[in-house]
């Protein structure tokens, strides 16, 4: 049967997929012994490059109540930004892309049932002040941005947020989360999305984004119901992404989300609709690679049942 | 909130508040007042549950205000109004009801079975709901209804019972499942696998076909799907699309067959993965079948809708 050509559909290659599994066994292992060796060791030599995209995953992150541990949370930010830039110490990793006179916009999401969440929140603002930023020209905003006096005046964005199915867009992505810098969001809601990536060319957020982490804590991988929250379809896989290109990160995030739904359902079960706004960003706003063969997919810790 | 949001949400917890100190609202025609009566009649307080003034009305005007990014699946199966109620605690914790009015049974089955994966009788033996981890959906007539209690626990899931039950017995029309469901042959046929939609986007929902509207498929086109699993691993996926005539069935039928079987000599092909598709054109029905494992079982699939 001829296919309309779906782009999205790509696939590790055999290569890529043993480099990453190997990775992905050393940290594993590690972590058994000690969470701080394995974020001391994490391999920090390797050139960086723009489609690294990091997975740190420990299921330490979340207390009995589910809630993540500040502490853990960022211990896996240090290892994932060590990894990205490089730099043993994750203070002199962060300071290679954030200097002390920037103004840095945080920009998070605030859906209530899963959300950026306080912990991430902290350790990013923790971070960009470790670098020299004065606490002023810092700000935490999802629904303010347009109005908020550091957003409008940043020179660094902090893009994070956390990744679920989506009624519309196929996930809520962190090309999505941008959405709240234009005042007419519901305008970018034809063919599913499709034109999220043409906000990331606006003035206001324009080669801004210094770093993208989207949050794996408890993604969601399936939807029901009004306000898109499913509990059923909710679960632990305790990881962050992290990376400098958002449509790399975006691009392994849904293949987690794809890779749970496929499990829960015991078949192949296409995110409906397909999350094509994320290639659409790759193909028509040139923001990053949708393509798998040309993302390097680092793995660090937790690896049972990744998805990637 | 936008402001036209704001007068609306006030407008109507005005009219509640008036209607509370004047007795129920009279029972009227129209969806919104139909809305506001159903809210009116649940009880004022439930175990320590209590109901909340906070009630909002929405439109597919401004829908977006309160479920951002969600309110397209609903627009797509043309709903009316939405109306919204919390009950709240102590502890200022919230289970938050939403009914929708759907304009016809047919969509609020349609939005219902848009992604549910099982049915039981959490309401009652003859609705069909879906309950698991705090959220209830179900619908009953031409009413859509959810009732979110999260983090769940056991009398959080009593409560969210008894309002359903409340709700669903102030509903009176039938529950009329769209017809073309009954094209659908029940043999293998999937349990809770039945998607019904006029919206293209949700044709891609068992199967990847494209993010265009190929098919032409508008609210005058009523499509429904099934997965029927035949000696093979990966169902096969079976879509009937009703037209409003011929020729724009026929057109559609052109147009699959031009983009998905260009290579096909008849009815039906293979393709490098091995499995069948076929395509029919009968009257105004273009019926459809992907992922069959032999041309036998796509063309048993496809006759048994003819």
């Amino acid at each position: 049967m001829k296919h309309e050509k779906n782009e999205t559909e790509r696939t590790l290659t055999r290569r890529q997929f043993i480099k990453h599994t190997s990775l992905a066994t050393i940290g594993g292992s590690i972590l058994l012994s000690s969470d701080d060796l394995l974020f001391a060791t994490a391999e920090t030599s390797t050139p960086r490059t723009e489609t690294d995209v990091v997975l740190v995953r420990n299921p330490e992150v979340l207390d009995k109540r589910g809630k993540p541990r500040n502490e853990i949370v960022l211990k896996m930010l240090d290892a994932a930004v060590s990894r990205l830039t490089g730099q043993q110490d994750a203070v002199e990793g962060w300071r290679t892309f954030i200097k002390p006179d920037d103004v840095v916009g945080i920009k998070t999401n605030v859906w209530s049932p899963i959300g950026t969440t306080k912990a991430v929140e902290k350790s990013l603002k923790t971070r960009v002040l470790s670098t020299g930023v004065r606490d002023r020209n810092i700000s935490i905003s999802d629904r303010n941005v347009l109005h908020d006096p550091v957003f409008t005046k940043a020179t660094a964005l902090i893009n994070a947020r956390p990744m679920r199915s989506h009624h519309w867009s196929g996930v809520g992505s962190l090309i999505k989360n941008y959405i709240m810098f234009v005042p007419d969001p519901y305008n970018y809601h034809e063919d599913a999305c499709a034109r999220l990536g043409e906000i990331w060319t606006y003035p206001i957020v324009k080669n801004k984004t210094r770093l993208n982490v989207l949050v794996m804590f408890t993604p969601q991988f399936h939807n029901l119901g009004p306000h898109g929250f499913s509990p059923k379809h909710v679960w632990n896989y305790y990881g962050l992404l992290a990376g400098f290109d958002p449509v790399a990160v975006d691009t392994i995030g849904v293949k987690i989300i794809q890779g749970m739904r496929n499990k829960y359902f015991g078949e192949e079960r296409p995110l409906t609709p397909p999350p094509h706004h994320i290639e659409r960003a790759d193909i028509d706003y040139h923001l990053g690679t949708a393509d798998m063969n040309r993302i390097n997919l680092i793995k660090i810790g937790f690896d049972e049942e990744s998805f990637c | 909130m936008s402001h036209r949001g704001r007068i609306l949400k006030l407008a109507l917890i005005f009219s509640v508040l008036l209607a509370g100190m004047t007795g129920n609202l009279a029972m009227g025609n129209d969806s919104t007042t139909r809305l506001q009566a159903m809210i009116q009649g649940l009880p004022v307080t439930i175990d320590q549950w209590r109901k909340s003034p906070d009630v909002a009305i929405y439109d597919g005007d401004n829908l977006y205000t309160y479920i951002n990014g969600a309110a397209e699946l609903y627009i797509s199966y043309k709903f009316l109004n939405l109306i919204s109620l919390p009950y709240v605690n102590e502890d200022d914790d919230e289970i938050k009801i939403d009914i929708f009015d759907m304009g016809s049974p047919q969509n609020a089955f349609g939005v219902f079975s848009h992604s549910h994966e099982m049915t039981d009788d959490f309401v009652d033996s003859n609705i069909e709901s879906e309950y698991a981890g705090g959220l209830l959906t179900f619908w009953k007539g031409r009413y859509y209804i959810s009732i979110l209690a999260y983090p769940e626990t056991e009398s959080r899931k009593l409560v969210v019972q008894q309002l359903a039950r409340n709700i669903a017995a102030q509903i009176d029309e039938p529950s009329d499942k769209p017809r073309i469901i009954e094209r659908l042959p029940r043999n293998n046929l999937q349990p809770f696998s039945i998607r019904y939609f006029r919206h293209h986007t949700w044709m891609n929902m068992y199967h990847f076909f494209s993010t265009k509207n190929l098919l032409n498929i508008d609210n005058d086109t009523e499509v429904v799907m099934g997965k029927y699993l035949v000696d093979a691993a990966k169902p096969a996926v079976l879509i009937v699309l009703d037209y409003p005539d011929e020729a724009a069935a026929a057109a559609a039928h052109a147009t699959f067959r031009h983009v998905f079987m260009a290579d096909a000599q008849d009815a039906y092909t293979t393709g490098n993965d091995e499995l069948w598709t076929g395509c029919i054109l009968n009257d105004s029905l273009v019926i459809i079948v992907v992922d069959a494992p032999s041309l036998s079982i796509a063309q048993g699939l496809i006759r048994g809708v003819e």
